[in-house]
């Protein structure tokens, strides 16, 4: 099992049991989960993301068969090229992290649309978060809205030869970009935050199918028993489906 | 393990015949489905301000759910308490004759309206509870909704009501704090994403006494919701008392004639 969406670290507003890499390591042993895709949480806050990046590279050198990172960058940030040029060439980066909602940038913006070109150029997996928790239970000064599911749309469309992993995206969210993409075959999803409706898994399949929909948690902001539970007791899905969506695909797309 | 889905809606799908899907899900769970219609499955959308009639006809749906699946489906009784003598009469049948255990109450009003009060001195008479929409947004309340402060204040007024604070208050740590004194509010956990941490928190403030399962099916799904309790670092005790036993000991208080043969503690047993 690879586990295609979760995060080391800290946040800021409240104490998360699974935050740290020995405990989210013991979780994944409870569970069968061989191999995680984690960026740093912090990062989500941080200004200077090369920080956390280089704290990411550290806990993954130090556990190198379980972890796969993916470096968060912001392109609206200044220095963010040679930042990422130091995740490509020091840290050895193929997959990156993006948060247009909580780094303040448009996904078709000028310096977005520049670091997706070089995403493209260097086959890098570009992984965008929708979003982390529900909106509605934001912190009242620290109100986040998800990124809008056309905007994800259109940069997807943008970049057919690209590689996407949408992650964080709730059942409208996810379905209505897959709808709204022309080519998409770079574009695949995972469920941690598909917590509905009934056989949301099983809809994903059919909508989306076997082949894009990946295993995520989101932890440890979410447990994994959600993501996980959801997948294993789908009954409209084979067996077979479900180990597609439980690794197969990830080890395709990280090369695992 | 048997568990009970505190919080089961059944407005999905084009007929009632498609609730079939929500209890093959109780079957898979073994689970017994705690359910009220808001709307009738015929009518395009729910009303958050429905007339008695259209309530009527929601509990009607209701009432035939629990009469096609009495192992699986317990029914709540869906009034808008405005309609303040036809809501009372609506109420008082379904509980007295076709065994409905509870009333549930969504945003039509705010529970500070004595019209509700009214609603839960029938509850009590019946000891059946009332369970009330509640849920804090970052973006504010929608047209009528309660906060939890005003769920902790009506089960002030009846403290001999037990009182369902749906959703847990939206927000698990608000919620926790401001039922953290009000013995006889259980927290239902149904709806929210699934947290690391937030039934804890509701455990460690209100107690697993207090805490109920529930998933809000069709709109979430059955496991996201379960996650959430299986997934916390709790004994398998108190797994127990949130997934069934505190609510069956509530339904085994009811003095409704309840219709259906799921296994539920008579009053006085272990639970």
């Amino acid at each position: 099992m690879i586990d295609s969406n979760a995060y080391v670290g800290e946040w800021p507003f409240r104490r998360l049991p699974y935050s740290q890499p020995d405990r989210l390591l013991r979780k994944m042993d409870d569970l069968s989960i061989e191999k995680a895709v984690v960026s740093r949480l912090e990062n989500v806050f941080f200004k200077d993301l090369l920080v956390g990046n280089r704290e990411l590279h550290a806990i993954v050198h130090a556990h190198a068969d379980r972890f796969i990172p993916a470096y968060t960058i912001n392109p609206g940030y200044p220095g963010w090229d040679e930042d990422l040029e130091i995740c490509l060439d020091e840290l050895g980066a193929r997959n990156l992290r993006l948060h247009p909602n909580y780094h303040g940038y448009e996904l078709l913006g000028q310096e977005n649309l520049r670091l997706l070109e070089i995403a493209r150029e260097r086959d890098l997996l570009v992984i965008i978060a929708i979003g982390l928790e529900d909106v509605r239970h934001h912190h009242r000064l620290v109100v986040v809205p998800d990124v809008g599911a056309g905007d994800i749309a259109q940069t997807v469309n943008a970049f057919p030869q690209a590689r996407f992993l949408v992650a964080g995206g709730r059942f409208g969210e996810v379905t209505s970009i897959w709808r709204s993409v022309d080519k998409r075959e770079n574009l695949y999803v995972e469920n941690s935050r598909v917590q509905g409706p009934i056989h949301d898994v099983a809809k994903l399949c059919n909508t989306i199918g076997p082949d894009h929909v990946l295993f995520g948690s989101n932890a440890p902001l979410h447990y994994h028993e959600s993501a996980k539970l959801s997948i294993e007791t789908e009954t409209q899905i084979t067996d077979a489906e479900k180990q597609r969506l439980f690794r197969e695909n990830a080890a395709r797309l990280f090369n695992v | 393990m048997p568990i009970i889905d505190v919080h089961v809606h059944t407005d999905v799908g084009k007929s009632l015949d498609d609730f079939a899907e929500q209890i093959a899900i109780a079957e898979q769970f073994d689970a017994v489905l705690v359910t009220y219609a808001i709307r009738p499955v015929a009518d395009a959308s729910r009303h958050s301000f429905p007339t008695a009639e259209f309530c009527a006809r929601s509990n009607d749906e209701t009432y035939e759910l629990m009469r096609r699946y009495p192992e699986r489906v317990r029914g709540f009784c869906y009034v808008n308490p405005y309609h303040a003598d036809a809501a009372a009469t609506e109420l008082e049948w379904r509980l007295a004759t076709q065994g409905f255990v509870g009333l549930k109450l969504w945003h039509a009003l705010p529970c500070d309206d004595p019209r509700v009060d009214r609603m839960v001195e029938i509850c009590e008479h019946y000891r059946v509870p009332a369970l009330q929409h509640t849920w804090l947004k970052a973006g504010g309340l929608g047209y009528g909704e309660s906060p939890p402060e005003m769920v902790a204040d009506l089960a002030r007024r009846h403290p001999n009501a037990t009182i369902i604070a749906a959703h847990a208050g939206g927000d698990y740590e608000y919620g926790a704090k401001v039922f953290r004194s009000t013995p006889n509010v259980l927290l239902d956990i149904a709806g929210n994403e699934c947290n690391a941490g937030g039934v804890q928190i509701l455990v460690d403030h209100a107690g697993s006494e207090r805490v109920i399962f529930g998933t809000d099916m069709p709109g979430r799904s059955f496991p996201s919701q379960l996650a959430k309790v299986i997934g916390t670092r709790l004994s398998s005790e108190d797994k127990e008392k949130i997934l069934y036993g505190n609510m069956a000991r509530v339904l085994a208080a009811c003095k409704t004639t309840q219709r259906g043969t799921a296994v539920i503690p008579s009053p006085g047993g272990e639970g």
